[in-house]
């Protein structure tokens, strides 16, 4: 496997230069980070301080009572719980799943192997808008589930249920890509020694391969996590209750009336986004570290 | 610590290549047998069969009197060393090195013991906690031979085991590799497409071109009595001269080309042999007139390569068609330069004579 080396400084050599990449790159972060740092702003601000002209950046005064009031809200800890379990849900299912078809498709020889991958790349290009009516349908009429008879009618199936959350979502096509890709690049030798020195299969998968193909489940972990946690649209058209809603649709309630408190809106986003940072700030550490080791000639 | 026969082996690739065809073979216990051939000849394909990571199309491989053809890999008690090495990046050394005896749930105070007595074997006892990435090219090497004998295997299998090394410690390890093989007297089958490791180390030769052995045999028979042209110029460093004496080019027969077609006989000489070898090491300079069973070669030097311990005379052969070049060797220092012409000598017996097909006559 080739190594990759630094190019330390030769990428920008004079000192102008090295001044305006930094430049260019601290107005780039500052773009990103703005809206981020407006909703933190606003989050401890009071409900007057919201509408004074020009906008102040600083609070006057900074207080947690919105955080507070958010955290007292009904449901706030029910929905919690209900993000988590779709999101942990989700994520869990993606990294069985998807490891599995994804060794599958990079390495036992099957009929069909070729054909059905490229389904699995097909169902890639298909916008997930289309698919929400038939997915609701086959969720609202799945057997026996619900009060459903056995072709599946007369109940309400996995509508306001967790496996309807996750179940749609428990292997996407993308994380089956991402998997695939990782295990081709592993060099088959680490198994034909395993299974020399008298490894089974279950053996070789969980004792060298997932060990191995720990920075692409990191990744899979992280955009499975991010995307259930971030997903409105999906439990929004299942949960009709409020008591099986998650974060994301608690949140629009709280801002689709006519007087939103934005201070408190905030606070409860600020809440929200709060883990998503804290996972990719911890897993960036991750990255890096797990792309430097091979046991091969080097 | 098993011999092993190789069976009328034919191995046809899924893409339907005939990658080895009818290939047998037997090699002694304890012996070790070096396969040798050019890329892509089929040597690792052979190593794999044996292994058991694929199967044989056809053909039967037996260790000792155990027919294990279509035996699991992990039942055969055959050890592998892979051209890369394969060493688990995630494992320590000594987690690499335990992992045979793991999976066969041997108990852990053994396989500390284990672990510890190969581990001094082959000199890795100081880094046993490092993970593969902080070794060297070499030290991976003694470990990936360290987790092959840990289990004590009937039959270690080695594929180009040396060719990411460098030069000199290649030359090391081919020593280190030949002694710990006899010292643990295990059958050892080793793949290399450098003859000259082949040469030194093996008990027997296996030359491989195009998934069919051309020859087996000793090394020093393959050397001296090599059965083709292809085998004649594989073996043997730096290459067995070879001139084309089917066509004179117009010319009169002279006496030099008359002299090689009939080196090997009457017999010989009415199967009109087309090639005649020569190995850079038979010619010596001409001394004794009298002794009529050496030909007398005229090489015209054209360069001269000294290395000390040997020198090497690159030069022409007015009296062959197109005046052909060849490649003289002799011992120590030979006082010669560029334009001389030098009357060189080779007995009989140092004559490899080849049909038109490059088969050996005699
Ligand atoms: N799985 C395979 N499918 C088809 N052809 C293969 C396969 N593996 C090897 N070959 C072909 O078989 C021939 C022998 O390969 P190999 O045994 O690896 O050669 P060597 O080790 O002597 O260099 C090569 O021509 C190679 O392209
Ligand atoms: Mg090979």
């Amino acid at each position: 496997m080739a190594t990759i080396k630094h190019t330390g400084g030769a990428l920008f050599q004079s000192g102008a230069e090295r001044f305006l990449a930094a430049a260019l790159l601290l107005f780039a972060a500052a773009v990103t980070i703005a809206p981020y740092l407006w909703m933190l702003s606003a989050s401890f601000k009071t409900g007057q301080e919201m509408y004074v002209f020009p906008p102040t950046w600083l609070p006057t005064a900074p207080n947690l009572g919105n955080y507070i009031e958010v955290l007292q809200l009904p449901y706030a800890g029910q929905q919690l719980v209900n993000s988590l379990i779709y999101a942990g849900g989700t994520t869990l299912a993606n990294l069985i799943l998807c490891s599995l078809a994804g060794y599958a498709f990079a390495r036992l020889e099957f009929r069909g192997r070729n054909a059905l991958f490229a389904l699995v790349l097909a169902l890639l290009m298909v916008p997930t808008q289309s698919q929400i009516i038939p997915v609701f349908l086959i969720v609202k009429h799945i057997p026996f589930a619900g009060g459903n008879d056995w072709l599946g009618n007369g109940g309400t199936g996995l509508l306001n249920t967790y496996a309807g959350l996750i179940l749609p979502n428990a292997a996407t096509p993308f994380g089956i890509f991402l998997m695939r890709q990782f295990f081709i690049r592993v060099p088959p030798e680490y198994e034909e020694s395993a299974r020399l020195d008298g490894a089974g299969s279950f053996a070789i998968f969980r004792k060298i391969l997932l060990p191995l193909s720990r920075p692409a489940l990191t990744v899979l972990a992280i955009l499975s996590f991010q995307q259930a946690w971030n997903d409105f649209v999906w439990p929004l058209i299942l949960t009709s209750t409020r008591d099986m809603g998650t974060l994301q649709t608690g949140l629009q309630l709280l801002h689709s009336g006519p007087d939103t408190r934005w201070n408190v809106v905030m606070a409860a986003a600020a809440l929200i986004t709060a883990p998503m940072i804290i996972v990719f700030l911890s897993a960036q550490r991750h990255f890096i570290q797990n792309f430097a080791s091979t046991g091969l000639k080097g | 610590m098993s011999s092993l026969t190789v069976e009328s082996v034919t191995r046809i690739h899924n893409n339907g290549f005939t990658a080895l065809a009818d290939i047998s073979f037997h090699v002694a216990d304890r012996a070790l047998a070096a396969i040798i051939g050019p890329s892509g000849c089929g040597k690792s394909t052979l190593l794999r069969l044996i292994a058991g990571l694929d199967p044989a199309t056809s053909g039967r491989i037996r260790l000792g009197d155990r027919d294990v053809t279509g035996v699991a890999p992990g039942k055969r008690n055959v050890a592998m060393v892979f051209q890369s090495y394969a060493l688990y990046p995630h494992f320590t050394v000594f987690e690499n090195i335990a992992f045979p005896l793991r999976t066969r749930k041997v108990p852990r105070e053994t396989v500390r013991r284990e672990v510890e007595k190969v581990a001094e074997l082959v000199q890795m006892t100081s880094r046993l906690h490092e993970k593969p990435v902080r070794l060297s090219g070499g030290q991976k090497q003694r470990v990936a031979i360290a987790r092959a004998i840990v289990r004590q295997p009937e039959i270690f299998l080695m594929d180009e085991p040396l060719s990411n090394l460098d030069a000199s410690l290649r030359m090391e390890m081919r020593q280190e590799l030949r002694e710990l093989q006899q010292k643990l007297g295990t059958t050892m089958i080793y793949v290399t497409h450098d003859q000259a490791e082949a040469m030194t180390m093996a008990d027997d030769l296996i030359v491989l071109r195009n998934g069919v052995i051309e020859q087996a045999g000793e090394p020093m028979h393959l050397y001296q009595q090599p059965v083709n042209r292809f085998v004649a110029a594989f073996i043997g460093s730096p290459r067995m001269n070879i001139f084309d004496i089917s066509n004179t080019g117009g010319q009169q027969s002279n006496e030099l080309l008359h002299r090689l077609r009939t080196a090997g006989g009457e017999a010989i000489s009415r199967q009109s042999p087309a090639f005649v070898g020569i190995r850079p090491e038979a010619f010596r300079l001409f001394s004794d007139p009298a002794n009529d069973k050496a030909i007398t070669v005229h090489v015209e030097v054209s360069s001269v390569e000294r290395h000390g311990v040997q020198t090497l005379v690159h030069g022409r052969i007015p009296d062959f068609p197109a005046a052909a070049q060849t490649i003289c060797l002799f011992p120590g220092d030979f006082r010669t330069s560029t334009g001389d012409l030098l009357k060189l000598s080779v007995a009989e017996t140092g004559i490899h004579l080849f049909d038109d097909a490059g088969k050996r006559l005699g």
